[in-house]
């Protein structure tokens, strides 16, 4: 078997681990010791308070790129670093973020070794010979099993909310500084500027809960309640493409085929009837409870909790009771 | 800017315009095949009949190697009360073996492969091409236009754009359509596994029913109910005049709803899991609604045309014999170098000596007569259900006095001389 | 410039059905050209029109709509490189298309985000990789001037602007430009347009540069949910409480 251990490359935005990042250490802890010794890298700008969150999340031994060319997500910049990593701990498994640089940085890391890349992982077990691991194909609608030789080490990303991040422990394992050098190559691509998010908003493909608004809202300014309700029960707000087409909402709020693929504990769907275009993006969630006035809405099949009634009856009771139980609590 | 030019243009890639293209091509036409779906049959995810001796007039032994479901060797004809059901089944082990009588298919399956025949015989096939209108030049028909996507000129024009067709208006040989001469189906696609299927229709691997329902299966309304086995799904769906459907306003996605849920049908569904559901028009206007046919460089087949058999839904026959006979009118004229309204009339002549005119012109007065008596399709049945129950229903009443109580419920429940009119004016519509 | 614009068929996504008994896809199922694809396809016929030059569309493994498509929207030429196994894994396909890459030395490649069947999104980073070229993914927006890219991506912060210059490889996303429809002259132009034909050993590769890496093992669907409560014709504020009542038994409401 080539290598040995497992090597979990920690992606950060603004010096915060990424969430699925951190899921990537309990997919780790689900493959057993057997593999030998966990090493995180955590890549990044100012990333020292990340790097000590991940050296008490099970790795052995914490490797750190910390600087200024790492601040902004450059698939050929990361790529380069895991490279460095690579050399390092000579691991038999690397694991990425199934998020969009993560998912760049391990197709090009794998090919440049030439090594088997297996991608968006729900499921992960190993066999003397084999790594076996489950993935979500068509667009989500199926499963299948894949299967790599164990001869070469193995790139896996891992799709978000598939794993448990573990319960950070002491003792932190040792962190190290990485030195990474870029090429001029792997400056050719610069990045000019990123229109943000509003911030303060949880990020969707991680976000435990998503309240999804379809075009039963009616009108764009409905969203507004939508957003209240994500942001008392902790999550996020989504969208149909039916919406995002319409322009009420950002398209990069779309949750489906074309847009976003999400799998929270919680899937609240409003007004939101249920068309395979956006099903596929999250039939995977845990509990899908639905608001709909049509009760023949495809999305009322498939839900957990159905409530078959106008969105304007219960969304603002919903809040009200929402706020009158966070005010006891806090 | 020279205009792109073929000899012959045909506007539908269902099976009207297929069997055009292929005849064409097989013939050494230079033809062009322009499909607004993105391939052909992509719109149609529904079941259908398939009946082999027309088929085979197209392509010889298609039964060897065509996606085909099932080998139908057994039509049950039901006609349907609230609750009760009356039955005619006819089943023969002869249409199960070759070179068999009809099939259960996918449409999309078939009208794909049966395009693909087209295009092995030299035909092109072009999707997600939408022509919205013909060229004319001198008064005649040369091409056509597809908007944005340009112009298309041609010796002839195959129109083949199916049901209420745009193109035979704008060609002038068809005015709008009637609510009395369409026809809504709504149609569902069930899956269930194909020993399951074998088990309850009581059939071997590879054949199937065809089940056709009168009735209650429609509401009382003038139409029809329709359940077809497929290998691994089940074809079920209910149509309506649309006329019918305005006039009582139902929607016939209830109909289907309320058919599903009949005594004698919903069994058949038990445990079956829904995959599509479809709605569509199909022209039942019959001899009275043909559009002209043919006219300078043009010629209406199929759907566009109004080819379909009200009273046995064999619209895909139509379909595909109109076809063949349009493209060897145009293999006529094209020898001859003419392609005007003149030379093209050869399609009527043609069309006269085929089934497909003379079925027409046989059932042209049963649609009017059926609409004339709407009570046909609400008290026949419930009478001839009442007549039946009382007669089976073991009472220790002799049967004699059973007898006379059944006519007795007809006689009251019919009306005497209607009864005999009716069956009279139907026989002698059909014998003509 | 030359362009080269990568298209793959695949299932067609809205026709896509399982069989539970063969534990495969139902067959029969039509391919299409996969969605993204097609607006790399589009991204690149757009970059010709500004600056002139070629669109070379390819595919690895049976395509012949894909590429008749791709002609008919304007691409000058197709390349088809068919053979046994083909197209394999992202690995394998990767590996044939930078073969085939390294001799057409084109300025841009355009590629779709990824397919709709296998979806790893692995091809195009993988082809930047073995091509030693920069990758921009996730594209969404582009403007080229001055001999270089300004590039608009959607990524989980938002909307990041990239700058970059040829050559490169670009992967693209639906909010890009409306791929365009064929027109009757483009449909019949590309009869006559080259399709050329590539087995993988006329590009010097040997059966061992074809093995994949990772390998499918059937299919099969999620496990289905039981059917769940419908609250139905219940005054809105006892719907509220038993909606709460329910979140709170699942452990939802933190």
């Amino acid at each position: 078997m080539a290598g040995t251990g497992i090597l979990v490359v920690v992606e950060t935005s603004a010096g915060v681990p990424r969430p699925t990042a951190l899921e990537l250490f309990g997919a780790a802890r689900a493959i057993g010791d057997a593999l030998g010794p966990v090493t995180a890298l955590v890549v990044g700008r100012s990333v020292a308070a990340a790097a000590d969150q991940v050296a008490r999340l099970g790795a052995d031994r914490v490797l750190v790129a910390d600087a200024e060319e790492f601040a902004e997500p450059v698939a050929a910049r990361m790529a380069r670093a895991v490279a460095a990593a690579w050399e390092t701990a000579q691991p038999t498994l690397v694991f990425l973020p199934g998020t969009t640089l993560g998912r760049d940085v391990a197709a090009v890391v794998a090919a440049q070794r030439g090594v088997p890349h297996l991608v968006d992982v729900v499921m992960l077990e190993l066999t003397d010979e084999e790594i076996v691991a489950i993935r979500p194909v068509y667009q989500s609608k199926l499963l299948t099993t894949v299967r790599a030789s164990r001869a070469r080490p193995a790139v896996v990303t891992v799709r978000a909310g598939s794993f448990r991040p573990p319960e950070p422990a002491e003792p932190a394992a040792r962190v190290e500084p990485l030195t990474v050098t870029l090429s001029d190559a792997d400056r050719r691509v610069r990045v000019t500027r990123t229109v943000e998010k509003p911030r303060g908003q949880v990020d969707l493909e991680s976000a435990p809960v998503v309240v999804v608004g379809g075009r039963g809202i009616g009108e764009p300014e409905g969203f507004a309640q939508l957003a209240e309700l994500a942001e008392l029960l902790g999550g996020a707000l989504g969208c149909t493409r039916a919406v995002s087409d319409l322009g009420w909402r950002p398209h990069y709020e779309q949750i489906g085929q074309t847009g976003k693929q999400v799998r929270p504990k919680l899937y609240l769907g409003v007004g939101v009837s249920g068309a395979v275009q956006h099903t596929v993006g999250m039939q995977g969630s845990e509990t899908i409870v639905v608001i709909n006035r049509d009760p023949n809405a495809p999305l009322v099949k498939m839900a957990d909790f159905a409530l078959v009634a106008d969105w304007t009856e219960i969304v603002p009771r919903l809040i009200a009771r929402l706020r009158e139980r966070r005010g006891r609590a806090g | 800017m020279s205009q792109e030019r073929v000899e012959v243009i045909v506007v539908g890639a269902g099976p009207a315009g297929v069997a055009a293209a292929l005849t064409l091509a097989r013939a050494g036409v230079e033809v062009v095949v322009l499909e607004r779906g993105a391939y052909p049959g992509a719109k149609n995810v529904m079941g259908g009949i398939l009946y082999r001796q027309p088929t085979e007039e197209l392509v010889p032994g298609f039964w060897r190697e065509a996606p085909l479901e099932r080998a139908i060797v057994e039509q049950r004809y039901l006609l349907l009360t609230e609750e009760d059901a009356i039955g005619l089944t006819y089943r023969t082990p002869a249409f199960g073996e070759p070179p068999y009588n009809a099939f259960s298919v996918l449409r999309a399956e078939w009208d794909r492969w049966f395009a693909q025949q087209a295009e092995a015989a030299g035909a092109l096939i072009a999707t997600e091409v939408t022509v919205e209108d013909v060229l004319w030049e001198d008064g005649r028909i040369v091409g056509v236009r597809a908007g944005e996507q340009g112009e298309l000129a041609a010796d002839v024009v195959v129109i083949a754009d199916g049901a209420n067709s745009l193109l035979a208006q704008k060609a002038g040989l068809a005015r709008d359509w009637r609510p009395e001469e369409q026809a809504l189906v709504a149609k569902e696609l069930w899956r269930l596994p194909a020993e399951e299927i074998e088990r309850r229709f009581n059939v071997p691997s590879g054949q199937g029913v065809a089940i056709e329902a009168f009735g209650a299966a429609t509401g009382g309304l003038l139409g029809y109910g329709f359940l077809y086995t497929n290998r691994d799904t089940l074809s079920i769906g209910t149509g309506a005049l649309l006329s019918e459907l305005i006039e009582h306003e139902v929607n016939v996605s209830d109909l289907l709803d309320r058919f599903k849920r009949h005594p004698a049908i919903a069994p058949l569904l038990d445990g079956a899991e829904l995959v599509e559901y479809s709605a569509h028009l199909i022209p039942e206007g019959g001899w009275r609604a043909l559009p002209t046919l043919f006219t300078d460089g043009a010629l209406v087949v199929g759907d566009a045309a109004g080819f379909v058999n009200p009273l046995s839904r064999e619209g895909s026959n139509f379909a595909m014999i109109s076809g063949k006979l349009a493209a060897e009118t145009i293999l006529e004229a094209r020898a001859l170098g003419d392609f005007s309204a003149h030379a093209l009339s050869r399609y009527w002549e043609k069309l006269e000596k085929s089934f497909v005119l003379q079925d027409l012109e046989t059932i042209r007065d049963v649609m009017p007569f059926v609409r004339a008596r709407p009570y046909l399709l609400r008290d026949y049945p419930a009478a001839f259900a009442h007549s039946l129950r009382h007669y089976l229903t073991v009472d220790s009443t002799p049967k004699a006095q059973k007898y006379r109580a059944i006519v007795e419920t007809l006689l009251a429940e019919l009306g005497p001389s209607r009864l005999l009119r009716d069956a009279a004016a139907l026989v002698f519509r059909l014998a003509r | 410039m030359k362009i080269a614009a990568l298209v793959k068929q695949v299932p067609d996504p809205n026709a896509v059905r399982f069989d539970p008994r063969l534990g495969e896809l139902v067959p029969g199922i039509q391919h299409v050209v996969n969605e993204y694809d097609l607006y790399a396809l589009e991204a690149a016929l757009r970059l010709r029109e500004q600056v002139g030059g070629e669109v070379v569309v390819a595919s690895v493994g049976p395509a012949r709509d894909a590429l008749n498509r791709g002609l008919a929207m304007g691409a000058d030429r197709a390349v088809a490189i068919e053979g046994e196994g083909l197209p394999g894994d992202a690995w394998v396909t990767a590996t044939v298309l930078a073969a085939w890459l390294r001799r057409e030395r084109p300025d841009v490649v355009w590629c779709g985000q990824e397919t709709s069947d296998s979806g790893t999104g692995s091809v195009g980073p993988a082809v930047a990789a073995l091509l030693e070229l920069p990758l921009v993914s996730n594209v969404v927006g582009w403007e080229f001037r001055d001999g270089r890219f300004e590039i608009e991506r959607e990524i989980e912060d938002g909307h990041q602007f990239q700058e970059v210059e040829p050559p490169v490889v670009l992967c693209a996303l639906s909010a890009l430009p409306q791929p365009r429809l064929p027109t009757l002259r483009g449909i019949m132009d590309a009869r006559r347009k080259p399709v050329e034909r590539l087995a993988p050993t006329e590009l010097d590769l040997g059966p061992d540069a074809l093995v994949p890496l990772v390998r499918w093992e059937g299919l099969r669907q999620p496990v289905a949910k039981a059917a769940g409560v419908v609250v139905q014709d219940v005054p809105p504020d006892e719907a509220v409480e038993r909606l709460l009542a329910f979140l709170e038994a699942r452990g939802l409401l933190g």
